[in-house]
């Protein structure tokens, strides 16, 4: 294998490389730590608020929210 | 992702997305309905002299049997009840009282009344009124002791069956309000308007705080506020501070404190005011006239009651209150 094919393999590694970590960056910054809390809510409420069997009543005064 | 809510009971205005808990604690969005999670589930039942609340012109010397779920809408650094009432549900031991329960307790005990207290009543506003229904048709009195932080349409709903509020004005400053409590004086003002407005009978408790709320100047203001917006007849209890919670490094307030603000309080117009969380005369309630003693206390029991009907028995003057 020559110097150049090496050379031309190193570029299209460090490119795809550097392409995930900017697209990792995005994502997380728009929905994994989204999606991270998410999950942490629901753990919790699964694991704790549910196990000690706290009553589900629906609340009087509220709205939904877009 | 299912929808975010909002909820409308307290001033705060949380938005809550999936599974996230407001931030009195007691309340959770799930799949886009809000829930509360302190529905019969009490975690303080006590029955206690309606003076405890402190009421003074509601039906003196009797009992309240009294409720209060974990959970609040403020965070006061002084919290007397802060080990409920800065906790979750899931980490309070809690009893299992539904709302024809705590009212067949209350006539079980002989309580003339149930009153919402403790912890913030507002955070278990779905309990608070479904008993008060109850109550209301068995004869029992509903009373509630609140810090006031709640939106006009629900508290205009629950006092339909409220007979009863005693109002923590903890200050009269927008500044004390938000360093000290994280909310705003406006919503507390206005509610008092609106159970005023409502027929509620109305108490105000002012927990006076050295350097904090005792300057003078302010008391009066708070003062004429209630002269002016209330009526001279609203009581005014102010209580002493002991060191608590986040507010350990001060000291507790000097009875001589308390004594200027109650003589404050007098000139700015207001007919009784009380010192609270100390013995002293100021326990009394005197005719405004004549200044006799009408009903004498000590500490929480009723030592004489000379009311005759809801007048001063000596001049006549009429006395401002519930007295049966």
């Amino acid at each position: 294998m020559s110097d150049l094919i090496k050379f031309k393999i190193l570029m299209v590694l460090a490119t795809a490389l550097t392409v995930l970590i900017i697209t990792h960056n995005i994502a997380s910054e728009l929905f994994l730590s989204e999606i991270e809390s998410y999950l942490q809510r629901r753990s919790y409420f699964e694991n704790v608020i549910e196990k000690k069997k706290l009553p589900m009543h629906k609340g009087m005064h509220w709205r939904e929210k877009e | 992702m299912k929808k975010k809510v909002q909820c409308d009971l307290c001033p705060t205005e949380c938005v809550l997305e999936e599974y996230q808990v407001g931030g009195c604690r007691t309340r959770i969005n799930r799949g886009g309905v809000l829930y509360s999670l302190v529905y019969g589930k009490p975690c303080a039942v006590a029955v206690d002299p309606i003076e405890k609340k402190p009421f003074f012109h509601f039906l003196p010397g009797t009992t309240a049997f009294s409720i209060a779920t974990a959970g609040c809408v403020l965070g006061c650094k002084f919290c007397q009840n802060w080990q409920i009432s800065q906790a979750r549900p899931e980490e309070t031991d809690n009893y299992d009282l539904p709302p024809d329960e705590v009212v067949r307790r209350a006539m079980f005990y002989s309580c003339r009344s149930i009153t919402y207290t403790y912890t913030e009543p507002t955070v278990f506003f779905e309990y608070m009124y479904d008993t008060a229904q109850i109550a209301r048709d068995r004869k029992v009195k509903n009373t509630m002791h609140t810090c006031g932080y709640i939106k006009e349409r629900p508290l205009r709903e629950v006092s339909k069956y409220m007979d009863a509020a005693d109002v923590d004005l903890k200050a009269f400053s927008e500044d004390f309000y938000s360093r000290i409590c994280g909310g705003r004086l406006r919503p507390v003002l206005d509610s008092l308007t609106v159970l005023k407005d409502e027929g509620v009978w109305i108490e105000i408790t002012n927990l006076v705080i050295p350097t904090l709320n005792d300057d003078m100047k302010t008391i009066k203001e708070m003062c004429r506020w209630i002269v002016k917006n209330l009526g001279a007849d609203v009581p005014l209890h102010l209580s002493r501070f002991f060191p608590h919670y986040r507010l350990n490094n001060l000291p507790p307030t000097p009875p001589e404190t308390l004594q200027d603000a109650r003589k404050t309080a007098m000139e700015a117009g207001l007919k009784y005011v009380y010192i609270g969380n100390v013995r002293s005369d100021a326990e009394n309630t005197c005719c405004p006239k004549c200044r006799r003693i009408l009903i004498g206390r000590a500490g929480y029991a009723v030592t004489q009651n000379a009311l005759s009907g809801a007048r001063c028995p000596f001049c006549g003057t009429a006395i401002a209150g519930i007295w049966n």
